[in-house]
């Protein structure tokens, strides 16, 4: 009687065929003759030696499957036998999420699949958010014949207004309104706010017809601050919102072209954000990837082969649940050719980034709630979580790939590279996964100079805005000498000769009533009232104008205000 | 006018405003012969015979005189107007040194808003119109 059980040498092939035993030429030619039946008992005793010595070495390997021999271009890491985990360069179009506590190892690692990565692409975004961790490549770069160019966040040259190619103007409005929106943390009637001002900016620039002449945030700026119709709310969170980042990031965004970021994309930049705030990174993130992508999209890109990769060292904020920053774009990004690489600290995440990031790698990390999330989101069982949290120690990895045996999560150690030293021939030696890498280990290092990098960027096309070049939300230029001292009248902006109009067509009214027939917010009227009486054109009197409660404050009109206004109609 | 422009707009000129808007007859800078000099009181508001004068005060150094105008102009009231609440204090205290009762007798020691108040309820005198 034929029994329902299956034999061991059928289980021992099943086991063979799912750990990758069976790939060589004699594998295949083993479970060929156990197929049809006819295999004898030497072929049946190596498959059982073969599954028998892998399930010993598993045992020594812990709960991670071992798995095997893989190809690709460019080396995770290696394996317990120092056998080299490899996958394809395009895989890391399926973006890359690094989770591993301080000193765990993730920026070698990242640095260490960069540095292979980078003969592979085209171009290359890397974001130091905080540190200054990719400058050491630049080196390593030249060693290998390439221009890693790196570029402070102050020598950018941007106009977040740009409308990439291929993308209609009206669009663009809609989405470069919503971003700010995210970046700026504004509400949301802000968005309508700053898509109908652009659209109308659009319009007035003639962007609409095809001009190249585009507004920048400063005109996006002053054209919300004197839409007196617009919501007081929307339109002071806007101009509160704007203020610090126009004055903080005045250098880099007072250009009416920018740097195009389809120039960009073919070059391997360094772009170091650690001297900025957390609200400029975003919004310069924002402007670098956010019209590279929109413009692929329009140009019909889809499934394209990755031809920029995006690293983001210490990407926390942008990737953390409470944000916004980059997770509603990473579902989208993978087929414009984009790939991502992230590096984080812990599993504080949006759903986002975890469902669109398929290869993953965690490191050491000091919580159990970070094993906890990425394991769910990796899908391992309870005894790899478990020896996951007690084994783990800096530079060793569980790593997940997108595609290939790397599906399985395996246990992965990344080489390690003394970045804080030029390359050179006794750095590499010993590195077998190097061989092939660096061909011109060994050149001179005094060539690698990050400068030259960036003279090539600053000669890339742009349009300086300069009457932006020196502005200030007081609409002084900020090296002009303070009026009180100056003898000659200065120029006032709109918004300041409006508030002096009302002050002196309506006198005797309380402070608080000029923010209204000025057509401006109170806070804006407050900071006007108090600069404009700095600068000798109002006075101001505390009145009792109603019989109980404190006195409001009453303006006289200065003769330099009556000087001023009269010269401006005159 | 001699007076800065508290004195002559902020207070002044916005109560003449609104006692001409509430049907008064107002002249600003009445002149007022006492004896051999002529004075002048800053605003007298009149309306079927009765009559105001308003004096606009930022200190109380020249209260005396204001009594003296008031008297010689025949206003049945006396209003002295200051900015701040403060300023008003002083003045009463003033006129107790004086022995002169306050807000009685048609005296009145009124800030701008207490005195724009006053109008705008149209006056215990004129509550029907």
């Amino acid at each position: 009687m034929r029994s329902d059980k299956p034999s061991q040498t059928t289980l021992d092939l099943l086991y063979g065929v799912q750990n990758d035993l069976l790939e060589d030429p004699v594998g295949r030619a083993m479970r060929r003759v156990i197929q049809m039946e006819v295999a004898e008992n030497t072929e049946i005793g190596w498959l059982r030696e073969r599954v028998t010595k892998h399930k010993n070495a598993q045992m020594y390997a812990g709960p991670f499957r071992q798995i095997g021999k893989t190809q690709g271009e460019i080396v995770h890491g290696v394996d317990d036998k120092d056998r080299p985990i490899r996958q394809a360069a395009q895989g890391m179009g399926a973006h890359t999420l690094t989770l591993g506590g301080s000193g765990s190892g993730k920026t070698t690692r990242s640095r260490w699949t960069i540095l292979q990565a980078a003969k592979h692409v085209k171009g290359l975004f890397l974001f130091d958010f905080r540190k200054r961790e990719y400058r050491c490549l630049v080196p390593w770069f030249a060693a290998m014949g390439l221009v890693l160019k790196v570029v402070p966040a102050r020598s950018l040259r941007l106009n977040p207004l740009e409308v990439p190619r291929h993308v209609p103007p009206y669009s663009w409005a809609t989405r470069v309104a919503d971003v700010l929106v995210q970046v700026f943390r504004l509400p949301a009637r802000a968005a309508k706010l700053i898509n109908v001002t652009l659209i109308e900016l659009f319009e007035r620039f003639g962007v609409t017809q095809g001009g190249l002449r585009f507004p920048t945030l400063f005109d996006l700026r002053e054209a919300v601050s004197v839409k007196a119709s617009a919501n007081a709310q929307a339109r002071m969170a806007v101009i509160d919102a704007l203020d610090p980042v126009l004055m903080s990031l005045r250098s880099v965004l007072c250009y009416r072209r920018g740097w195009s970021t389809t120039d960009l994309a073919k070059h391997q930049i360094v772009f170091e954000l650690d001297g900025v705030g957390e609200v400029e990174k975003d919004l310069i993130l924002s402007s670098l990837i956010l019209p590279e992508f929109t413009s692929r999209v329009a140009a019909g890109v889809s499934n394209k082969r990755m031809s920029l990769l995006v690293c983001c060292d210490e990407a926390a904020r942008l990737v953390s649940a409470s944000g916004t920053g980059i997770g509603d774009l990473i579902g989208l990004i993978r087929g414009t050719g984009i790939g991502l690489e992230l590096s984080i600290q812990s599993a504080d995440i949006a759903p986002a980034i975890l469902s669109n990031t398929a290869n993953k790698f965690i490191g050491r990390c000091g919580s159990a709630s970070d094993y906890s999330t990425i394991a769910e989101a990796m899908g391992l069982t309870a005894e790899q979580r478990r020896y996951m949290a007690q084994h783990l120690v800096p530079g060793q990895f569980v790593g997940q790939l997108a595609e290939g045996p790397g599906r399985s999560p395996f246990w992965l150690r990344v080489p390690y590279l003394d970045f804080s030293k030029p390359p050179s021939p006794k750095t590499v030696q010993g590195h077998s996964t190097l061989a092939g890498l660096l061909p011109a280990v060994g050149a001179s290092m005094d060539t690698a100079d990050s400068s030259a990098g960036l003279a090539e960027l600053l000669a890339l096309p742009t349009e300086v805005a300069s009457e932006f070049t020196d502005w200030s939300p007081n609409g002084h230029p900020t090296s002009q000498a303070s009026p009180v001292s100056s003898s000659a009248v200065p120029l006032l902006s709109d918004t300041e000769s409006r508030f002096l109009r009302a002050v002196i067509n309506h006198p005797g009214k309380p402070s608080s009533a000029y923010a209204k027939l000025a057509g401006v917010g109170t806070h804006q009227a407050i900071a006007l009232r108090k600069q404009l009486v700095q600068q000798g054109y109002l006075r101001e009197h505390r009145v009792n104008n109603s019989s109980r409660g404190r006195g409001s404050i009453v303006l006289e009109p200065l003769p330099r205000a009556l000087a001023a206004i009269e010269g401006k109609e005159n | 006018m001699r007076g800065g422009y508290l004195h002559n707009v902020i207070l002044i000129a916005v109560l003449s405003d609104l006692f001409e808007l509430e049907g008064w007859h107002t002249d600003q800078e009445v002149p007022v012969r006492m004896g051999s000099t002529i004075r002048f009181v800053d605003l007298v508001a009149e309306r079927e015979g009765y009559c105001i004068a308003i004096e606009a005060e930022c200190s109380a150094k020249r209260i005396e005189g204001d009594l003296d105008k008031a008297q010689a102009i025949g206003s049945q009231e006396l209003w002295i107007v200051t900015p701040t609440a403060r300023i008003a204090e002083s003045v009463r205290r003033k006129l107790d040194r004086l022995y002169v009762p306050v807000n009685r007798d048609g005296l009145f020691v009124l800030t701008q808003g207490a005195a724009t108040e006053r109008v705008m309820n149209k006056l215990p005198h004129f509550a029907g119109s």
